[in-house]
């Protein structure tokens, strides 16, 4: 029911209340721009070159904030007339608290990140603006230079909405000692689950030193199963654009969460719920406890940092249950719809997400380029940083997760079934009814 | 004169409460009827809201989780605050030590405490489960099992009873030694001193306990539930004030977020009313 007189002074009322809710999250500080370190600036500027200040909100570590910093220095230097205002906000949550705050209050940045699965919902709701023939018309971006993967999942009813900034996936991270100590060759590629589980099985024993050392661990989550699930045929939901229901009850998707859920409950090789509370599967890969672990992209730096020369370690594709497949982990810049500089928005975006950009970004360690240039140069593909095989980002195919409004609540509702069956509180077929059950109001 | 000196003392408390508390209280239960995302132009959806976090089982196992942590640990801060206050208003040695020992935890900001019961409960490495290994006695997974992850919440309320414990003693120090002395010439022993003379006298003060709990327990989860579980494991940790926050925020569903908040003031109501019923006749036999 809709009444047209009452929604002014009550969107007044919801958006006061709003802001005062959101108050204690937002950190409105915004982050001086003088850059350590500005590469140089690859691209001239233009004739008709826009003017004034832009605004860009960023996210991530500090490592990663320095990263931002200087590409916002070279992007000054490439374009005079334009100064950046980038805004630092650590925390993804808190990053989001703050956008939501900035978009109800209809002043949000002029540059925007967001993880890609949040696009279709802000699309929705009229808070971004389409970038389709901004794209078209862009001398220095052409899609056709990306990832096809990366740039799929933010097109969404007939426009793109935004340009992705990487592109990672979920790899398994493996200890080449504890494979050596269990002799056991090293992942192959295009291993099958049963090499996996073979491998996981050989690994597993009691130290008498450092206590039990697990075959393979990892947060239980749908990122972390998902893949398996379509790697056996399997499918998330019955239309992955505009899904209307889940599609987990089929055999070969039950299957597959099952074959997963057996590595901790049949067979043992993961650490139950009291161990991963004790210690986290990502802590016990880098104290040398854990044969493989399963991730993304992100972890590589804090791996080289801390684990150093304690022991070799590399990555391989996702063990297959059919075909290989992983899952997209990807963030991308956006144009909010209420960017006050939207010409000089553009132009950050289009230098942010091309090579100096992605280069730059690249070289932090954190993430993979989803410009196909940068992705095969040595800024990724470095042959003296670990891990070897990065090139096993940019080989394996890749699917995103479905596209709805409701995703982060779905999503959130099958990881916690899911986490119940892999901890053997119940069934696989237990998992997916209530599953289906929470998930049926969110869909419609 | 004076007692407009008084008025414009309290002004700060009074606005402060309008602004950070009633005002939202009041914007959040106009919310709570709409269908606010946060985003877009809200409208009016009638009692949907409440309907429809009624009918969804994870706000079903929400209001489980609370009312079952509110009547755990309504009464057990209560005998918490008043046993050591009953203890500890007789002069003894070594008083103001053990009253500073009960206030202590009282005193920690929340992150820290609730950070120093992630390494107190850690499965393995934590103090209790060595402690409880070393009687020989089963090492729950705490945090990680479903059966004792809301417990942890309810020990962590119990001793966090530093208030409570301050309101009790200074109730039961304004109990009039006369009343106690002409009982004991009457010939009343010590089980009949505290039944008929402490007791009674001090239920105003074990009232006022039990609705600044009723009122403040379920919002302290909050802080607790954020940073130690989230809700886990299995949404056995999933209080009201933390499912509001995520629905609202997280998903943008400020409606039912909204609503949630007043499923939270109708219990603290609901436990008010239960205990008011309980005590007043305690009150009025005692004033009579």
């Amino acid at each position: 029911m809709h009444f047209p007189h009452a929604t002014t002074p009550l969107r007044g009322l919801a958006v006061s209340a709003l802001a005062l809710m959101l108050a204690a999250c937002a950190a409105a500080t915004p982050i001086p721009t003088n850059a350590p370190t500005a590469p140089a600036a690859a691209t001239a500027a233009p004739t008709s070159q826009p003017a004034g200040r832009v605004s860009w909100m960023v996210s991530g570590d500090a490592v990663e904030f320095d990263a931002y910093k200087a590409i916002a220095s070279a992007f000054e230097k490439a374009n005079p007339t334009l100064k950046v205002d980038l805004f630092y906000i650590p925390a993804s949550g808190d990053y989001r608290n703050r956008l939501d705050a900035d978009l109800v209050a209809g002043t949000p940045a002029d540059v925007v990140f967001l993880n890609y699965q949040r696009t279709a919902p802000y699309a929705d709701k009229a808070q971004l603006s389409p970038i389709t023939d901004k794209l078209a018309a862009s001398t220095t971006l052409k899609e056709a230079d990306f990832y096809a993967a990366a740039f799929a999942p933010l097109k969404w009813r007939g426009q793109t909405w935004c340009v992705p900034s990487n592109m990672s996936s979920a790899v398994i991270y493996y200890n080449k000692a504890l494979f050596d100590a269990a002799k056991v060759a090293y992942p192959r590629a295009g291993w099958s689950w049963d090499d996996f589980v073979a491998a996981a099985r050989a690994i597993m024993h009691e130290d008498a030193k450092v206590g039990t050392i697990f075959g393979y661990g990892t947060e239980i989550s749908f990122f972390r199963v998902a893949p398996y699930v379509w790697s056996a045929g399997g499918e998330i939901v019955n239309d992955p654009l505009t899904p209307t229901r889940l599609a987990l009850d089929g055999a070969a998707a039950q299957a597959a969460i099952q074959r997963y859920i057996d590595l901790q409950v049949k067979y043992g090789v993961a650490p139950n719920a009291a161990a991963e509370k004790a210690e986290d599967s990502m802590t016990r890969f880098m104290n040398g406890k854990l044969g493989m672990y399963m991730d993304s992209r992100r972890v590589t730096a804090t791996f080289r940092s801390t684990i150093k020369d304690s022991f070799d370690w590399d990555v391989a594709a996702l063990p297959s249950m059919g075909s290989p497949t992983s899952i997209l982990h990807s963030d991308a810049y956006c144009l909010p719809a209420k960017a006050k500089n939207p010409d000089a928005a553009w132009k950050l975006i289009e230098f942010a997400a091309g090579p100096v950009g992605q280069k730059t970004m690249t070289a932090i360690g954190r993430l993979v380029p989803s410009l196909k240039a940068v992705a095969e140069s040595p800024v990724f593909l470095d042959p003296n940083a670990k891990p070897a095989n990065s090139r096993v980002w940019l080989d394996t195919p890749l699917r995103p997760a479905p596209t709805h409004k409701n995703w982060p609540a779905i999503e959130t509702a099958i990881t916690k079934e899911f986490e119940k069956a892999y901890y053997g509180v119940q069934s696989v077929s237990d998992a997916v009814a209530t599953i289906n059950k929470q998930v049926e109001v969110l869909l419609k | 004169m004076r007692a407009r000196g008084y008025r414009l003392m309290l002004l700060p408390f009074v606005a402060g409460s309008i602004i950070l508390l009633i005002g939202p209280a009041l914007l959040a239960l106009g919310l709570a009827f709409t269908d606010f995302d946060g985003l877009s132009t809200p409208h009016w959806v009638g009692v949907d809201n409440f309907a429809h976090l009624l009918q969804e089982p994870v706000f079903q196992t929400v209001l489980r989780n609370s009312v079952e942590f509110l009547l755990l640990s309504l009464p057990i801060r209560l005998l918490g605050a008043y046993l050591p206050a009953l203890w500890l208003s007789h002069p003894r040695r070594g008083a103001g030590l053990y009253r500073a020992l009960v206030y202590l935890p009282s005193v920690l900001p929340d992150v820290a405490y609730a950070l120093t019961w992630v390494w107190i409960v850690n499965p393995m490495y934590g103090p209790l489960n060595l402690a409880l290994k070393a009687m020989g006695l089963a090492q729950p997974g705490w945090l990680a099992d479903p059966n004792a992850a809301r417990l942890v919440f309810v020990m962590m309320a119990a001793l966090q009873i530093g208030e409570g414990f301050v309101i009790a003693l200074s109730g039961l120090r304004g109990i009039p030694a006369e009343r106690i002395q002409a009982a004991m010439v009457d010939g009343a022993g010590r089980w009949a001193l505290f039944r008929h003379i402490t007791l009674p006298l001090s239920l105003p003060w074990l009232a006022l306990i039990v609705v600044r709990d009723a009122i403040f327990l379920l919002p302290w989860t909050f802080p607790m539930t954020a940073i130690m579980t989230g809700g886990d494991p299995y949404y056995n940790t999933l209080f009201i004030p933390l499912y509001a926050r995520i629905t609202s925020i997280d998903y943008l569903r400020f409606g039912q977020g909204s609503a949630a908040i007043v499923f939270m003031i109708v219990l603290a109501a609901l436990v008010l009313f239960a205990f008011w019923r309980f005590a007043r006749r305690g009150w009025y036999a005692d004033e009579a």
